[in-house]
Order: C-alpha cells, then structure tokens, then sequence
C-alpha cells in the first residue's frame, strides 16, 4: 500500500490517484492534469515508486489530421496530456486524451460535451480556455488553451502558507476565474489545487471546467463526483454540486495558500465528511498572523450550510484584504482597454504603411487575446472600450449627478410637505433616519454595483439629507446656525468620497470645509461667519492648508491629490488676485495701494513657482494654473497701468504682443519637455 | 475601510443630532431669559400660502421696518420702504461694535464699498411696545401734520399727503412695535442695562451699514439691525390656532392679481388677529409657548404684556 504524499491517506495499489484528495500518484506529479507543465518529465517514476507507463503518442503523430504531437506533458487525472500544434489554427494547444471509458458510455459522454460546450463560452484571463472536442480513432480528445507554468500545489511554499502579498493576488485571481465561469452557470465540481495553473508571469488560471465527468470517468467513480479533499459536505453526501460546492473548495485552496497546510483531510471519505461537519478549522490557529479579514472568509467558505457561505466568488474576492480598492483596479482597466485601443489602430497604421508584417494567425491570436481581455474588463469593472462609450459615460455621470440632486429636492419637498403635520420628536427621528438609512443604502449599492453611477447617486443623496438633517433640526428648534453645520457636513461628505472613493463629494466636502476654516477665521475678526466669502483673505488660509495637504497626504483614491492640488490653488491663487487688484478686499489694517502692491508680488512669486513646480515634477495642472495666474496678474497691472493714458489700440496691441510673446514662450518650452520624453522612452 | 466609514457617517449623524438636540434642551432648560405676549403686528404669517409647505412658522418683526406687506406694496408702487432711523446706533456704538467709523467725506467710494459688505453680529435689545415706539408714532404724525400744512400752502399734492395718512394708520395698527434700542456685544451686560424681562427682550442680530446720502449734506454711514432668528416655528398643537389666518392665495395668485393693478392701493389696516407668547431661552433663542386667537368682537388692540 502506498501513501498520498499530500495527504498521507493509504492509496491502494493500481489505482492512479489518491481517493481522498485526488493527488495523482503513478505520473509526474505537475502533470496531474489537463494542461501540465510541459517542463515535466514525462517517464519519471512517481513517488509512489510505480514507473510510469510510456506515452502512448510518439512526437510527431497527427491526430484527426490537424493536431501534431510535439511532446508528452504528463498524465493526469483524464489521462495523457500531449502538447500539440493546432496545424489548421497555428497554435500551440494542449491535447487531452480522453479516456476510453467515457467513449464506451454515450450517456455519459454527451453528458460530458454539453459541459464542455457551456466551458467553451467561459473567456477570462483567469480561466483556461476550452478550444475543441475531436474524434480521432475512436477516441475523443479534447483541445484546451497551452499554459507553460505549473500548478498551484507545486509553487514554493513556506511555513504559514505563500507569502501574503503573492497569496492575496492569486486568491483574488483564482475568485475572478470561478466568478467568470459561473456567471457563465458553469459550475467546476472538482476544483482543487493541480487545477490551478500559474504560468510564468504569474498569471493564475483554473483549468477543467466541466471536467469532472471525464475525472470521474478516470477514477472509475459515478456520475461527476469531484476529489473528495475538495469536497464540499454535500457533494461527499452524494448530492448535486452547485456553485456554493466551488466557493467551498475554494475556502479550502485559500486555507492552503494561506497556512500551507490542507484544512480537514481524512483517510476516508466518511472521516473526511464527519471533520467537514464540524465548525470551520480556522487559519489562524495555523497561521497566527493572517490578517483577520482573511480568516473572516476563509471560514464564510467554509460553512457546511451551503446558504451560509458568501454568495459569489466576487463576494470573496472583495472581502479579501484591500478589496475594497475597487476604483483603482477600476482606473488601472480603464487605462488598459485605453492602450489596446491604442495598440489597434497603430498596429492598424503601420500594417498600412507595410512595416509591420502579421501573419493572420498572429494576428487572430492578439485579437482574441485582447477580445478577451476588454470583454474580462467590461465584465469585471465595466469599463468602456470605444470613445463613444466614454462619451456615454461621461453623460451617465452627469445624468446619475442630475438623479442625485432630483432625489435630494425630492426628499427636500416631502420633507416640507409633512413639515407641519408632525411632532417635533418625529421631525428629529425622521432627519436622523434618513441619512443613516442613505449611508446603509449606499453601502449595500457599493458592494454590489460594478459602475459606481448608482452609488455615487446615493452618497449625494446621502449627503443632501445630512445637510437637511443639520439645517432642519436648527429651524425646528430656532436655533442660532453655527460653522459646526459646515463642519458636519464637509466632514460627511468627506468620510463618504473617502468610503466610496468618489471623487465630486470630496471636493464639496473639502469646499465645505474650507468654508468652516474661513468662517472660523471671519468670527475671529469678528464678522458675520456666513459672509466669509466676502472676505478673500478667509478663503486664503484654508486654501493654503489644502495646497499645503496636497504635498504630504497621498490618498490612495485615484485623483484625489489632484482634487487636494487643484481645490488648494484655486482658493489660494483666486484672492491673491482679488487682493493684488482690490486691497479693500483685505482685512489687513494697511492703506489698499500697499495691500495690493503685496498681493502683486506675491501672486507673481507664486505663479512662477508654481509654473516652476509644475514643470519640474511634470504636473501639467500646476505648471498651467501657475501660467494662468501669471498672465491674470499681468493683464491687470497693464489695465493699472496703461488703460487710463494710453490710446485704446495701443493697449490692445501691447496685450496681444504679449501674448504671442507668451505662446512662443510657451511653445518652446513644451517642445523641450517633449523632446525630453521623447528621448527618455528611446 | 468602508465599513469603518459606514459607523463613523452614522456616528457623525448621531453626533450631531444628539448635539443640536441638547443645545435645544439647554435653551429651554429652567426659567425662560423673558417672556413676551406679542401680536400678529410683531409676529407676523407669511403673505402667501406655500402649496408645498405645511410647516408654519411666525416672523418676528423689527419695528424699524414696515411690515412686510406694506414692504412689498411699496416696492410695487417704486418707492423705497422707509426705515426709522436708530439714532442710538452712532459712531461711538458703531466703533464699540467693531466697525470703522474714522471715515474722512472723500472716501465717499471706500465708505459705501465698506456699508455695503461689512456686518458684525451682536446682541440687539428690542422693546415692546415702549418710549422708543412712541416716539416714532410721534414723528411720523409730526411729518404728516407739516405735510398737510404744505398742502394748504401748495407746496405738496394731496396724493402725498393721502400716501402718509395711509402709511401712519397702518403704523398705528400693523407696524411692529418692539423697536431695537441697543445692541453690543454681551448679552447679560445688555440684560442689566434693561432689566425688565416683559418689556425688553435680548435677541441674536445683526449689524449692518449703509451709506446714507441726505439731500445738501455729506454721506454718512449708519447702522440697520437685522434679526438673526426671525423665523419662529410654531409647534404642532398651537398651529390649528393660527389655521384660520393663513393667506388663501400663492404667491402666483398674489403676483397675478396685483399685475393687474397699475398703482397697487396701500393695504386696508387690520387690527391683530391673535396674541402669541413667546420665550427667550438661556441661549437667548425663542421658541412659540402659546397662541391665543383675538376675539373678533373685542374693538381695542391686544395689550403686549
């Protein structure tokens, strides 16, 4: 009797793979299945010490007149697995030959093609594609896309699992594929480790969906059974798997990536399914450090109550730690599906210009691979692939902005409607409820919507009911309104762009907070606190915090800075020249002319450093805003100085050879820097 | 990250509430900072009837304004309100308050630039119904009597003098009384000074200027109060009390029907239809605690207090 040098169970002579967990026992053991590491010796003797029959295919055979055998790559739970040239498509595939147990079972084997014809819809850079079934000598082969790499239960381990980084990126790589497949309505059956592929860019692909049959076939078992390491308890009870049996075999590939060990192993299967009926083994007790987040769904995979586990791969993925950096993930897409449009029309141009030569394979080859990158974007993050759908988006964003703001006037007016027919203690339940049940909204829209437009809907209506909240209560009670109102709602806006990375609330929420700052400083000089507008010098200070903020705090939100930057020169460059040309503006006890020489100077010293801090560290909108604000501040000294004396068409054309001296100014130095990033990418 | 944000939205709401609630609380904690019996002159309904509104709430009145429906008449008929004059609010209370009163007549630009943006809040004592009040009532009969003096000599129309006969008889009946008589900045120093709580209220406000330019004299800057917490809600259980004076016609109504008037008519005076007291909190923050309906039959005007 040998043992399964996975899980240790007994494996009894003559058979191919371990009963319990499925580990292939006679072959190579990275060829264990479909589409093996090619890198594999096909002839080694297993480590169960049986030698390995030789391939049954010598290189060179032609299969149904349109596979050529290149290599023997292993043999697994199907049987051989051969590398193969496609000779009619010109591409490298992996050919699988079925076993002939399934060819002498019609049932079984029409069974086996229906799954495999719903597999072959499944495209997603995470799942290994399905290509064909052929018919050669009475026996079936199966085609499926080539993965030089090896299977996830031969990568490196250490004690406590992968590294943490590496296993989170395959855990949520591994939840993308199963998440395409089954929105597909493909369900897996035997997902496990050996069905796995990582190939060498690190690129994890699961392979064999709806294979069982043919797995199962092999091990000689019933109908479509999976491995029973993997299984879920109600397969190992005999009942149908569904898509919540793949989430928990996936809880137990995470319990593995994670801890590095196997989560309720048996001997048997009824030891097996008597552990997998307990409480769900927690990874921590193995792997003490893991993050909590990734013991939390580890063990939401693996409830035996199927209800009980997430209800999506997608769910996993997200609850994994820094899932919920979804917009940068959303921005990286985009900019993906930008630079394949790219490459398609220059690819397009230089095919014109007869300096590229593709040969249509080729050609084909990276149109369906980008086919089915942009169609894994689209459904993933929803991203748009033409200029026409960027347009559509732009207007669904100001139509979802419009949405928003009709909720908000909505609620506003039913409010005033049932104003006067209510207590004030309904009044009070009623403003209070109603931006906690919009933030409880927005969070439940948030973790299911791909697109954002809806719960960027619900943040502002959010937002808009804290801010009737805050002013209500006060009319209610015939309250004095204070700054602490702005100072609430910058702050909820401001929670709300930075739980939903929405990037319009964080510039009302820094707008309102600025405002907050520059009424605080309008009390202190003692005016009006709402009228702090009035007052530049107001605006100036919390302008400066926010520039300043922009400099140290790096929020991870895509355009955030940016909002910080451009939100921190506006409302410090902005009074600058409001001061530099009306000192009466200014709340500075010094004669208006000195106000505004003071201000002249320094909008100018600031224009120039900001054009020179654009310019250094390639921030267009600074360099452009710094530009701006010089020639503003220009054009009104001259209007100071010229406008009363000179002839009208003498001031006109000393403005407009200033400008042109401006453009070739300009010009030149943009030509500079492109020449600088023309040859830095030489 | 979200979920965090989630409990810190809700804890930011329930902050909030919970501090706007017990501020309200602390102002109408113990014994009310006064007490006032005010009328419809004082505490006045909108003009119109908001069809998307049911709430309900009265306008406290400055007497240094007209009332609002004679405001808007008299904007109908292109002649400005006329506000009293606060002769109280001079340079020295102007500069004590916070503002620049070291104008020299050139800056005429600078002044009016300044009246027209700067305002200070402060506390501002109103009177019910007192010296103050009388003393306008009198000026303005002394202005009618000398116009009607003109009139025999020739020198005004007798459309003026009607305009001022109109506008006195509504000051007798409609206008406000409780008339500002001193603001500062200190609230209890201001409450030592006018000790009477039935009498003299402290209320929130605001101070603003504008540049005064009487005929044959130099501009000059003086100083209007405006009242910070004017709008007054009126509880549920007090407003069927007050359901039978609302306005019957919209805003649209009203503005339809007066575009057909070439030169609207001053309003017909109206003798106050209800008694309202109202309290001051220790926060100086008013809130309805009663509404009594006049009766129609009773001829005198409803005592203040």
């Amino acid at each position: 009797m040998r043992r399964c040098r996975r899980c240790s169970a007994e494996v009894p002579a003559g058979l191919p793979a371990c009963p319990a967990c499925g580990e292939t026992m006679a072959a190579p053991a990275a060829a264990t299945e479909v589409v093996a590491d090619h890198g594999a010796a096909p002839d080694a003797a297993g480590p169960g010490g049986v030698a390995a029959p030789p391939p049954s295919l010598p290189n060179g055979t032609v299969l149904a007149e349109r596979f050529r055998v290149l290599a023997f790559a292993g043999r697994g739970g199907m049987g051989e697995v051969y590398r193969a040239a496609d000779v009619k498509l010109d591409q490298v595939v992996a050919l699988k030959c079925l076993p002939e147990a399934l060819s002498r079972d019609p049932e079984r084997l029409a069974r086996l093609l229906q799954e495999v014809r719903i597999a072959r819809r499944v495209s997603h850079p995470n799942v290994c594609r399905v290509y064909d079934v052929a018919e050669a000598d009475g026996r079936h082969l199966l085609t499926m896309e080539w993965i030089s790499g090896t299977d996830l239960s031969m990568l490196p381990r250490r004690p406590g699992g992968l590294d943490p980084e590496r296993a989170v990126d395959l855990a949520r790589q591994i939840c993308a594929g199963l998440a395409a497949a089954h929105d597909q309505g493909v369900i897996h059956r035997d997902l496990k480790p050996s069905n796995v592929m990582v190939d060498e860019r690190g690129v994890a692909r699961v392979t064999d969906f709806g294979l069982a049959e043919a797995a199962t076939a092999v091990r000689g078992g019933r109908a479509a059974e999976g491995t029973p390491a993997y299984m879920s308890p109600e397969q190992l009870r005999g009942h149908e798997a569904t898509g919540a049996s793949d989430i928990y075999a996936l809880g137990l590939i995470l319990f593995e990536l994670f801890t590095g060990e196997q989560a309720g192993g048996g001997s048997s299967r009824e030891e097996i399914l008597a552990r997998r009926s307990e409480h769900p083994p927690s990874p921590r007790a193995i792997a003490p450090g893991l993050h909590p987040a990734i013991e939390r769904i580890v063990v939401r995979c693996l409830q035996a109550d199927p209800s009980r586990r997430p209800p999506s791969a997608r769910e996993v993925a997200a609850a994994l730690p820094g899932g919920e950096r979804r917009s940068d993930a959303l921005a990286a897409a985009q900019q993906r599906a930008d630079r394949i449009a790219a490459f398609r029309d220059e690819l397009a141009e230089l095919r014109r210009a007869g300096l590229v030569e593709l040969r249509e394979g080729e050609l084909a080859q990276i149109d369906a691979f980008h086919g089915r990158v942009l169609r894994d974007l689209v459904e993933r993050y929803d991203v748009d692939t033409s200029d026409r759908g960027k347009q559509l988006s732009l207007g669904l964003r100001l139509v979802s902005l419009v949405g928003a703001l009709a909720f908000a006037a909505s609620a506003f007016f039913l409010l005033y409607r049932i104003w006067g027919l209510i207590t004030p203690a309904a009044r009070v339940a009623i403003l209070a409820v109603a931006p906690i049940a919009s933030v409880a909204a927005t969070a439940v829209i948030g973790a299911r919507e791909r697109s954002r437009y809806f719960t960027a809907m619900a943040a502002m209506f959010a937002f808009a009911c804290m801010t009737l909240n805050v002013t209500l209560l006060g009319v209610t009670f015939s309250l004095q309104s204070t700054p602490l109102t702005l100072l609430g709602c910058g702050l909820f806006a401001t929670l709300l762009a930075y739980g939903w990375r929405l990037k319009l609330l964080l510039t009302t929420g820094l707008l309102a907070l600025a405002w907050f700052g520059a009424a605080l400083i309008q009390q202190a000089a003692g005016g009006y606190w709402a009228e702090a507008l009035a007052y530049p010098e107001s605006v100036l200070i919390p302008g400066a915090v926010l520039l300043a903020l922009s400099f140290v705090h790096r929020p991870a939100a895509p355009g955030f800075s940016l909002i910080y930057r451009l939100l921190g020169m506006v409302l410090v460059l902005v009074p600058m020249v409001l001061l530099a040309h009306w000192g009466w503006f200014s709340y500075l006890p010094l004669g208006e002319r000195t106000i505004e020489v003071a201000y002249q100077v320094l909008g100018f010293g600031a224009s120039a450093a900001a054009i020179w801090l654009g310019v250094r560290d390639r921030a267009r909108e600074v360099a452009y805003f710094g530009a701006v604000l010089f020639i503003v501040l220009l054009y009104l000294k001259f209007v100071d100085w010229m406008w009363d004396w000179m002839p009208k068409y003498l001031f006109f054309l000393i403005v407009a050879a200033v400008a042109t001296g401006a453009v070739v100014a300009l010009n030149r130095l943009r030509a500079a820097l492109d020449s600088t990033r023309a040859g830095s990418s030489q | 990250m979200r979920r965090r944000a989630v409990w810190l939205l809700i804890g930011l709401v329930v902050v909030a509430d919970v501090a706007i609630v017990a501020l309200a609380a602390l102002n109408r904690s113990g014994a009310p900072e006064c007490v006032l019996t005010l009328t419809e002159r004082e505490l006045s309904l909108p003009i119109y009837r908001d069809e998307d509104s049911t709430g309900l709430a009265v306008t406290l009145a400055n007497a240094s304004m007209p009332p609002p429906v004679v405001r808007r008449t008299a904007w109908r008929r292109g002649t400005p309100p006329r506000r009293a004059e606060l002769t109280w609010l001079d340079d020295a209370r102007l500069a004590a308050l916070g503002f620049r009163t070291d104008w020299s007549d050139s800056d005429t630009a600078a002044m009016e630039r300044y009246a027209g943006r700067v305002a200070r809040p402060a506390f501002v004592v109103l009177e019910q119904d007192g010296a103050a009040f009388t003393r306008f009532l009198a000026g303005r009969e002394a202005e009618l009597a000398q116009a009607r003096a003109r009139l025999v000599a020739g020198a005004v129309d007798a459309a003026e003098v009607a305009d001022l006969e109109a506008l006195l008889a509504i000051d007798r009946t409609m206008r406000s009384r409780l008339f500002p008589v001193d603001a500062g900045r200190d609230p209890r120093a201001l409450r030592a000074r006018y000790p009477d709580r039935g009498r003299y209220c402290v209320v929130p406000g605001l101070i603003r200027l504008e540049l005064d330019r009487p005929s044959g004299q130099e501009p000059r800057i003086r100083g209007r109060v405006e009242l910070l917490l004017a709008d007054i809600d009126v509880p549920l259980r007090l407003r069927s009390r007050l359901a039978g004076f609302l306005p019957g016609e919209t805003a649209d109504e009203g503005i339809a029907r007066e575009r057909k008037q070439e030169k609207p008519p001053w309003p017909t005076p109206v003798q106050p239809r209800y008694l309202v007291k109202l309290a001051f909190g220790r926060s100086y923050e008013p809130w309805v605690v009663d509404v009594t309906p006049v009766d129609a039959s009773g001829s005198s005007d409803p005592v203040s207090h």
